[in-house]
This record gives C-alpha cells, structure tokens and sequence, in this order.
C-alpha cells in the first residue's frame, strides 16, 4: 500500500486531516458559544471596562 | 487551514490547546477573583456590612466613629 500520507509531518493524510478540521471547527464553535453566553451574563452582572 | 493538522499531530494540538485554555481560565478567574469589583465569594461580607449599616442607622447609634 503506497503511503499516502507521504509528506504529512503529522502522519495524517489529507482526508483524515479533512475530517479532524471539520470536527475541530464544530468544537470550537460551540466552545465560543459558550463564552460568548458567559461574558453577557457576566457582563449584566457587572459591566467592565468603560462601561462602569 | 485544514492542512495545519498535516503539520501539527491533532492529539498532541489538543493536549496543548486544553492545558493552555485551562491555564488561562485559571490565571482570569483568580485575577477577577482579587479584585474588589469582581470578587463574587466575599459579596456575603459586603452584605454584613450593609445590614450593620442599616442596623445602626434605626438604633441610632453607630461604631464607624
């Protein structure tokens, strides 16, 4: 089997590097959603900055 | 941008992204919790003092000198 990962540092080849950005983004999407929600909580509770 | 995970090994990215992440959750929550604004743990002290205010105000007398 040729090794088609050839070229790759990582040892992945470029589907599964395809597949782990795809799941990578969706993560890292839901994460700042998450803290997107937490710094307006926070933010109600009490402004920072210049707001205060 | 996918082509960043041929360069960097995802599983050695993410143990480096979570213990970064964790590192800087840390460093802010204790930064926020040292300052007078932003401490939410002693907001209880805070509400002693005001009800000893208050206290002292209908008793008429009062200890702040």
């Amino acid at each position: 089997m040729v090794d088609e990962t050839k070229g790759s540092l990582s040892g992945l080849n470029e589907e599964e590097a395809m597949e782990f950005h795809g799941v990578f983004m969706t993560s890292m999407m839901g994460f700042l959603a998450v803290a997107a929600v937490a710094h307006v909580l926070a933010w109600m509770w009490r402004p920072w900055g210049v707001a205060w | 941008m996918w082509r960043v995970w041929l360069l960097f090994d995802p599983r050695r990215a993410l143990v480096a992204l979570f213990a970064f992440l964790a590192v800087l959750a840390l460093l802010i929550h204790f930064i926020l919790l040292s300052t007078e604004r932003f401490n939410w743990m002693h907001s209880a002290s805070l509400v002693d003092t005001t009800e000893q205010v208050a206290v002292q105000a209908q008793t008429g007398k009062s200890t702040l000198g």
